[in-house]
């Protein structure tokens, strides 16, 4: 029988911010330091806990909006946060020195990650209908993936038909990525061509968070959706795989384990869920929050027995996973 | 060509006295084209012979030079034995990558005139090739190999020529008033008791403008007397400059220290730092340059003298806040005896902390009030109280 896996609630801080915490990323551990958490919220600072006991490390200030997405390089050293401002700040996670300030015109910046080598960052361009990647090296932008216009619209139609990019996600091997979009598209592109593939259909509510399973040359993409459920699709293939249902609200972020047995999901219905893929179903609800989930994320390494999750509640919760 | 065969030439000249070049950037670049050249030379020789590559192993005993590339001028190639079994381990190719790929990006920046200090070039490296950095130590070691490691250094110039910028803990209270071109004047008596922050940027250092009526420089060891000294308004006692670099001096802390000895040669430059070896250490490095950390540090070197705290000033302070050495002291202290620099008087002074086995910190000096650290500073001036 496959192992089943199980949250413990560890710790959690109430008044984590001053208002909803929007976003939550770990930072990886480096030579001389363990891993870290790091929350951004709508008060517009970012914070940096240390686990377990959650000790506050530093607040970092200086976003004029609130911090829609926190992203850290894979190296653990750097890490970035996206306002609705859209400034992209890059900054030391030990010092808070700033490294670069990425600009961008208004509403075109939205969730972001680093490439597994962390040679790039990728944003979702929100009003740009298109994924921008920023070089790590030199912070240039260094392309532009724009998903292409419906066939048969002019251009002079309205920018209704055009998407609203919100998530984005790099798949293991660095070859692909992929983006959601406000009226439920999917987009794939291929990296090294720099070239759109194509749209994962099925889904017409907003796709909020996406996340690749864990596995080298995964081709298996999650996606979390407005209408309250977890699809699961084949970004090859272009089919739908399979469909997790539970959740009574939207589904607001989706996550996967580093050992890619368990996939965890916050929700508009206050709750956290944990799901087994094999048996396309919630195995635990954790109803700690008193207000909408707007992200998990697992510890990142071997054993990921972490989760932590952030709440319009403005706390932010740790479990451990067995 | 000229300049270039004579500097060139300048690495034949006897070994023990090796130091590192200050270089234009186009001087800089033309080493790293002419490195990667003779590697290439190697790698394609009939017979490429590891052992004839640098970078790995460093002791003197074993450096020879090479001919270069360049028929009419030696290169500065200080080729090393034992190689061979060291390439086979994957961290000692890692290293030896890593050498060129900070070449590679200091060739860049030196291209676009752009200077950056060592955690920015870590940050680039860390992105641009996240298989071979993850840490700042390993970008600090290859930068050592590249400019100041003992007398083997690959490139043989110094970090400021690589387009390496240094970053500065060093500050500067008192009467000295310091303008950066086309900036306004600062006055470093009204900085309060942070003093003005000396930048890592030697380039910005060279072209400020000083102005002074001091008649003394007191360098401070450590941060948080030299505040204590700022806020008391010390320097207005006795017209005087408060240099610190919080410890143990960095390359632009010295530099500055080093300009103001040159634009104002009649202010006595004296130290204030604790009785025990690491602070005569620190003194000396002011004085002398870098006890053996490379190749570039001898170039700053002030004539600096002992104030305080002497074996004297024992008497002034309170048995119970004498503490015993460490081994750490004792270490500093062997390696201060066996240098050929230290003057006897200062021979004299390291015996009797030695003998005695004690240390003491400038901060004893409290015990006789808050304000005795000023009154000490100005009778120990007044009297010429230095050596």
């Amino acid at each position: 029988m496959a192992k089943s896996m199980k949250l413990a609630g560890l710790k959690s801080v109430e008044n984590a911010h001053d208002e909803s915490v929007w976003t939550a990323t770990w930072v990886p551990a480096t030579g001389s330091r363990p891993p870290l958490l790091l929350t951004g919220s709508l008060d517009e600072t970012v914070k940096v806990w240390r686990p377990d006991e959650l000790d506050l490390v530093r607040t970092n200030t200086g976003h004029c909006l609130g911090v829609v997405s926190v992203a850290a390089h894979p190296s653990g050293v750097i890490a970035a946060s996206a306002a609705l401002d859209s400034f992209v700040r890059v900054f030391d996670v030990d010092t808070n020195a700033t490294i670069a300030t990425l600009e961008s015109p208004p509403s075109e910046v939205w969730q972001m990650q680093f490439d597994p080598k962390g040679t790039t960052l990728a944003v979702a361009g929100g009003g740009s209908a298109s994924i921008k990647l920023w070089d790590t090296a030199t912070w240039r932008l260094v392309a532009t993936l724009s998903i292409p216009r419906p066939e048969g619209s002019k251009p002079s139609e309205k920018s209704g038909s055009k998407k609203f990019v919100l998530s984005v996600a790099w798949s293991p091997d660095g070859r692909r990525l992929a983006c959601g979009s406000m009226d439920g598209t999917i987009s794939v592109f291929d990296v090294a061509r720099a070239k759109f593939l194509h749209h994962l259909e099925g889904l017409y509510m907003p796709v909020r968070s996406l996340v690749f399973s864990p596995e080298h040359d995964s081709r298996k993409l999650y996606s979390a959706s407005d209408d309250g459920h977890v699809h699961i699709h084949d970004v090859e293939g272009k089919a739908i795989i399979g469909a997790m249902s539970g959740h009574t609200g939207w589904v607001l972020s989706v996550d996967v384990s580093p050992d890619g047995e368990a996939i965890a999901t916050g929700s508009s219905d206050k709750t956290v869920r944990l799901w087994d893929f094999k048996m396309r179903a919630a195995i635990q609800v954790m109803s700690n929050h008193t207000d909408q989930v707007w992200a998990v994320a697992f510890r990142p390494g071997g054993r990921g027995d972490r989760l932590a999750s952030v709440s319009d509640d403005k706390s932010i919760s740790l479990y451990h996973c067995s | 060509m000229d300049d270039l065969s004579k500097s060139s030439m300048k690495f034949f000249s006897d070994q023990q006295l090796c130091f590192a070049d200050i270089l234009l950037p186009h001087e800089v670049q033309a080493r790293i084209q002419v490195a990667v050249l003779n590697f290439l030379k190697i790698l394609s020789s009939p017979d490429p012979a590891i052992s004839d590559l640098p970078l790995i192993n460093r002791k003197s005993s074993n450096s020879r030079v090479s001919e270069g590339i360049l028929t009419d001028v030696s290169w500065i190639f200080l080729s090393h034995s034992f190689c061979s079994r060291s390439l086979m381990k994957a961290n000692a190719t890692k290293a030896f990558i890593r050498v060129w790929k900070v070449m590679e990006m200091c060739f860049e920046f030196l291209t676009q005139e752009k200077r950056v200090t060592q955690r920015e070039l870590f940050y680039k490296l860390l992105c641009d090739s996240p298989h071979y950095f993850s840490s700042q130590l390993q970008v600090n070691r290859t930068i050592q190999e590249l400019c100041a490691k003992d007398v083997v250094a690959l490139l043989r110039c110094s970090r400021h020529s690589l387009g390496i910028m240094a970053s500065s803990k060093g500050l500067v209270a008192g009467h000295i008033l310091l303008q950066e071109p086309n900036q306004e004047v600062v006055d470093c008596s009204a900085c309060g008791s942070s003093g003005y922050a000396i930048s890592g940027d030697l380039n910005l250092l060279e072209s400020l403008i000083m102005k002074t009526d001091a008649r003394y420089i007191v360098v401070v060891e450590k941060h948080a007397i030299f505040q204590r000294l700022a806020e008391d308004h010390v320097f207005n006692q006795i017209p005087s400059i408060l240099l610190t670099a919080k410890g143990y001096p960095d390359i632009a802390t010295r530099f500055l220290l080093h300009r103001m000895s040159r634009a104002f040669p009649d202010l006595p430059i004296l130290a204030l730092v604790d009785w025990n070896p690491a602070g005569l250490a620190i003194l000396s490095t002011y004085k002398f340059g870098s006890i053996g950390m490379g190749l570039e540090a001898y170039r700053y070197a002030c004539n600096v003298k002992w104030l305080g705290l002497r074996g004297d000033d024992l008497q002034l302070i309170p048995q119970q806040s004498l503490a015993p050495l460490k081994p750490r002291d004792l270490q500093i202290a062997r390696s201060l005896i066996s240098s050929t620099t230290l003057r006897d008087n200062y021979r004299q002074e390291l015996a009797v902390m030695m003998q005695s086995g004690q240390r003491a910190e400038i901060e004893a000096l409290y015990f006789n009030g808050y304000d005795y650290l000023g009154k000490y500073l100005a009778k120990k001036i007044v009297q010429a109280n230095y050596i």
